[in-house]
């Protein structure tokens, strides 16, 4: 652990990655590391300072958490994972103090409660229900088609459907037909049912103390799923003024004050904004390893210094750098899974490892060779990582990737 | 513009320093997120042809920086350099790391790093032995399954090869080649290519100079591979060779066949000029004269004059340059007098016209990389000839069938006339049939065995024979499951023969994998096989027996089937365990100070040995004859206690141990 700067909060991360563990353990908070007891054997080898615990749904037992943490005295719990929110919002609630933290960490862990929420705030969202059978999604495209005035035998405008509690797009299902509602598996529900919103998606990493917007990447997909840069290009930053006034919005909506959140837009075509979804933790996509690789600062630390109330006003203005001009470049990433059904070994094309974008990548061999089928736009295998200064490059680049298998 | 190799190579190499200085920078628990890319900048650079030295530049902080850490490689001192030449052909991810640990290593070894894990001497020494080992990788062959694996990738290993040898100096690669070959040889093996290409590349070192008594050796070896005298050197051809050979009068052509004849025994190498000899003296008519060219004893000498007719279709067949090999084989099969056995010579005239099956022939003639000039026939007796006169010198290849190796070895030994039978039916039906229990076994019926696809690098008669039999051990193995035992008490005794004693020990538990009874169980050998306990009875057939093989950590390996052949005292008064290992070179490592012996213990050629107590130690079947035990109470329970140490110390750790409780 690296030298413990006077007055500042100790801190509980929740949930185990190596990542986030090596860049806290090197900042200048006292931290303990909540997770798993599979993790223990490498935490006790490792030093790192260690309390287990399960983290499945809140119940009768989850005050022993707080209790735990409180007789530690920790101050200020950190989530890493989607699923160790609540739990972030049940123990800061209590440790801080403040009672509301933890209906408000509930939104962000419900999708239809987060939509209910920003509808009432006045933010601009598409149209969403709750469905709990097979009938309940025929019903809404039926009724959105309808809505769009489809004649019978246009195609269907597609609807999204997404479980309420899951990260990113785990779980995603684009539905267009009935034979697309028929290979909904019944423990699917209940889920969130919204409707398509054309437009360029794109998401920010916000880090925010003290109500206000401490920094605010933009995140650019060239295509969702697949790749991803940051910062965005100048044509999509040219936005930044009203994506800025929007996720003000929303930390006003969803009274945020602290910590880092990790909203999703739509930008249609006329220039409105459109609210999709917000995340309060570390962004999926490799995202906070962008930022370090553009912005030169470790996004990790950066997210436990937001969430900690006592960093004081000098501490954040010398940890951030200034929003694009800073950026040393376009650092973008590919997220790559495997064409075939079998693979033996990574087989790095020789036009990837010679473009000078070319950073490194973490493709190596997983244990199974057996692909396993791509659940929605998840687990992917491995990600490639670019660096360079012009952007349209950087998108042309990574959309080629496409055309690459990366494994034989 | 686009940039140089050059350029391209220095500026990987700074990405690799920086990779380098955040590797180092980071606390342990968090190396494995940055050791990924160093090993992407290490096939990178490796694939330049100034990578080398760029990795190089950088290798004395690999360790220090925490490449290797928790992983295999972090243990210098335990690495093998036998696993070398898997590892730089596999998933890019270990070549990455085998070529970083060879740099780091040469680093240590050349004083421009040091360590606390390994000595300069003994990287030094590992490097010498994995090039030793992987001298293809050095001077790289152009057969064509060496340019079917070449990539830019393995040209970077053969760069880095070529770089270690130049710093080590050609004379510890010579010497260590050299003493490799001749360890090797000394086994007598059947099959010598990988041998004959350590020689050939231990002779392109010879150009550099070396110590005179190394350099003799090598030039040794070198020649009994391509010409064991001056005038088999000095011939362009080996037409001019047959030539010459006919200008010679019967003094210079019985010199010339005694220099073939001692280099051949003396190396257990035969070069191509040898067959044209044989065919030239054999042309000629005077048995004294083949007597000469294969070195034959006075067993061989009689044997030639009975089977005279024989020995001549025989050389008929092996004296091609590409079956000369096959030539030692003959000589050692007429001194062994095994032609004597009734069945033998009938049996292989039966061969010599045998309508082989078209599937197999294929197969025969591949080995021969489909000389037109040989017939399948050929091939398979010089096969056939080679199993006879070398049954010691039988290995399973690259395949895991120690099983069927051990096998024809054993058959070759105690039962040659069967043997031939089963060479018969293999290659004339493709098929063989066996009895289990009173039950027929056809192998062609049967599902396959333990390897899915066999490595074709074999000698012919194991190529012909280890499909069926492989298929048929484990239909055997099929039909005793659920019998709650180990199977090898059925399966031994029926699949080679009944000389196979009944009597069956085993020292794990078949439910639970757990020891049993290791005191009583090591008793019973002792008393079965110990001559200072068995009554001194000598053993009559070369038994099967199991052993736990382990690494020379002491590691426990696999479960792995060899023969004991014999138990006796050697020079130096020590009982020692002479036994057939089918694996390909015999000289291990077992750890805890087990090596087993090759040659200097009065082992013949192909037998392992060790000292009873080690070969005991790593023991868990033997079969034994009931009505010849000694008596259980004289084996002192010290000894048996030692061994049970050194079991549960290494192949047993971790395992379930249960002894009987003793009443008395």
């Amino acid at each position: 652990m690296a030298e413990i700067a006077p007055n500042t909060s100790y801190v509980a991360v929740l949930g185990w990655s190596l990542r986030a563990i090596e860049a806290i353990d090197r900042f200048n908070r006292k931290y303990v590391v909540v997770a798993p007891s599979w993790a223990e054997e490498y935490a006790k080898d490792n030093a790192i300072p260690y309390i287990p615990w399960e983290f499945e749904r809140l119940n009768d037992r989850s005050i022993e958490l707080y209790e735990r943490l409180a007789e530690e005295g920790v101050e200020v719990a950190v989530p890493l994972f989607e699923e160790t929110v609540e739990w972030a919002g049940a123990i800061n609630a209590r440790l801080q103090n403040k009672p509301r933290l933890f209906p408000q960490s509930l939104l962000f862990r419900d999708k239809s409660l987060m939509k209910r929420r920003a509808q009432l705030a006045g933010i601009r969202v598409g149209v969403f229900e709750e469905a709990h059978d097979r009938d309940d999604v025929r019903r809404f495209l039926m009724r959105v088609n309808k809505a769009l005035l489809k004649l019978d035998g246009d195609p269907n405008d597609p609807i999204h459907m997404k479980p309420f509690d899951k990260a990113g797009t785990y779980g995603h299902r684009v539905i267009k037909t009935n034979e697309d509602i028929d290979a909904i598996s019944d423990d699917e529900f209940p889920c969130l049912l919204e409707s398509h919103l054309d437009g360029k998606e794109f998401a920010c990493e916000v880090f925010i103390h003290e109500g206000k917007i401490r920094f605010l990447n933009i995140s650019e997909y060239v295509h969702l799923g697949y790749s991803v840069f940051i910062p965005a290009s100048p044509a999509l930053e040219e936005w930044r003024p009203q994506i800025r006034k929007a996720v003000e919005h929303l930390i006003q909506a969803f009274e945020i004050e602290h910590g880092l959140i990790h909203p999703e837009f739509f930008i249609t075509h006329d220039g409105n904004l459109h609210f999709g979804e917000v995340a309060y933790r570390v962004p999926g996509g490799n995202a906070f390893e962008l930022i370090e690789r553009a912005y030169g600062f470790n996004a990790y630390q950066a997210q436990v210094l937001v969430s900690d109330p006592k960093a004081t006003e000098a501490e954040i203005q010398a940890f951030f750098p200034r929003e694009v001009v800073d950026a040393k470049g376009f650092a973008g990433c590919f997220l790559v899974y495997p064409k075939q059904r079998v693979i033996s070994d990574i087989d790095m094309p020789d036009a990837v490892e010679n473009d000078p974008y070319y950073e490194k990548h973490d493709l190596f061999m997983p244990a199974n060779p057996k692909v396993a089928e791509r659940v929605a736009f998840g687990n992917h295998y491995g990600t490639v990582y670019f660096f360079g200064d012009d952007s349209d490059r950087m998108r042309e680049l990574l959309l080629k990737q496409e055309e690459y298998d990366f494994y034989r | 513009m686009s940039e140089t190799g050059c350029d391209k190579a220095e500026r990987l190499a700074a990405q690799l320093a920086e990779a380098l200085d955040q590797l180092e920078a980071v606390k342990p628990f968090a190396k494995l997120n940055y050791q990924g890319h160093i090993c992407d900048l290490t096939l990178r650079l490796l694939k330049e042809p100034q990578g080398v030295q760029w990795l190089y530049g950088q290798a004395a902080r690999f360790d220090r920086a925490g490449v290797f850490y928790g992983g295999d490689w972090a243990h210098p001192a335990s690495l093998q350099p036998a696993l070398v030449s898997a590892s730089v052909r596999g998933p890019a991810l270990s070549v990455a790391i085998e070529c970083l640990s060879e740099l780091r290593l040469l680093a240590i070894a050349t004083g421009q790093a040091a360590s606390d894990k390994i000595t300069p001497e003994g990287a030094r020494t590992f490097l010498e032995d994995a090039i030793a080992r992987n001298l293809d990788l050095l001077f790289p062959s152009s057969s064509e399954a060496a340019r079917a694996e070449r990539t830019p990738l393995l040209e970077g290993v053969h760069r880095l090869f070529r770089f270690i040898a130049e710093r080590l100096g050609a004379q510890g690669i010579l010497e260590s080649t050299v003493s490799e070959a001749i360890r090797i040889l000394q086994q007598r093996p059947i099959l010598v290519h990988r041998v004959r290409e350590m020689i050939d590349a231990a002779a392109q070192t010879l150009a550099g100079g070396g110590s005179d008594a190394i350099y003799e050796q090598a030039r040794q070896l070198t020649n009994a591979v391509h010409g064991p005298s001056a005038l088999s050197r000095s011939a362009a051809s080996l037409e001019r060779y047959r030539e010459a050979l006919a200008e010679l009068d019967a003094r210079a052509l019985a010199e010339e066949a005694q220099a073939f004849a001692r280099s051949m025994h003396e190396t257990g190498l035969v070069s191509p000029q040898h067959a044209v000899l044989l065919e030239h003296v054999c042309a000629k008519g005077s048995g004294d004269g083949i007597a000469r060219v294969l070195g034959l004893d006075s067993v061989g000498r009689d044997s030639l004059d009975v089977y005279g007719e024989l020995v001549r279709r025989l050389i008929a067949s092996l004296a091609h340059p590409l079956l000369a090999q096959s030539i030692y084989g003959l000589a050692c099969m007429l001194n062994r007098g095994v032609l004597f056995f009734p069945p033998l010579a009938p049996g292989l005239w039966r061969l010599t016209r045998l309508q082989i099956e078209a599937e197999v022939a294929a197969a025969l003639q591949r080995l021969v990389d489909e000389s037109p000039t040989l017939s399948a026939n050929a091939v398979l007796l010089a096969g056939t000839v080679s199993v006879l006169g070398q049954p010691l010198g039988v290995g399973q290849g690259d395949n895991p069938t120690c099983q069927s190796a051990r096998a024809i070895s054993l058959w070759s030994q105690c039962d040659p006339g069967f043997l031939l039978e089963l060479i018969t039916w293999a290659a004339r039906d493709n098929e063989v049939d066996m009895h289990f229990e009173g039950q027929l076994l056809r192998s062609s019926e049967l599902q396959s065995g333990g390897v899915a696809e066999l490595h074709t690098e074999l000698d012919p008669a194991s190529l012909v024979l280890v499909p069926h039999l492989d298929r048929i051990y484990w239909e055997m193995g099929r039909r005793i499951a659920g019998r709650g035992e180990d199977g090898h008490k059925w399966i031994n005794p029926e699949f080679h023969g009944w000389w196979v004693q009944r009597g069956f020990a085993t020292v794990i538990q078949y439910s639970s994998g757990d020891v049993i009874d290791f005191e009583g169980f090591m008793r019973l050998f002792y008393i079965s096989y110990h001559p200072a306990y068995n009554g001194a009875r000598q053993l009559i057939y070369a038994q099967p027996a199991g052993i736990a093989a382990t690494d020379k950590n002491g590691q426990f390996i696999g479960w792995h089937a060899v023969s004991i052949q014999r138990v006796t005292v050697d020079q130096d008064g020590e009982v020692r365990a002479y036994f057939y290992n089918p694996n390909n070179d015999s000289g291990q490592d077992w750890g805890q100070g087990i090596v087993t012996s090759t040659a200097g213990h009065g082992e013949f050629p192909g037998e392992s040995s060790l000292p009873f107590k080690q070969f005991a130690a790593r023991l868990y079947v033997f079969h034994y004859n009931s009505r010849e035990l000694g008596d259980p109470a004289a084996v002192p329970a010290a000894i048996l206690g030692e061994i049970a140490a050194l079991a549960r110390a290494s192949w047993a750790r971790g395992v379930g141990w249960h002894e009987l409780v003793s009443t008395s």
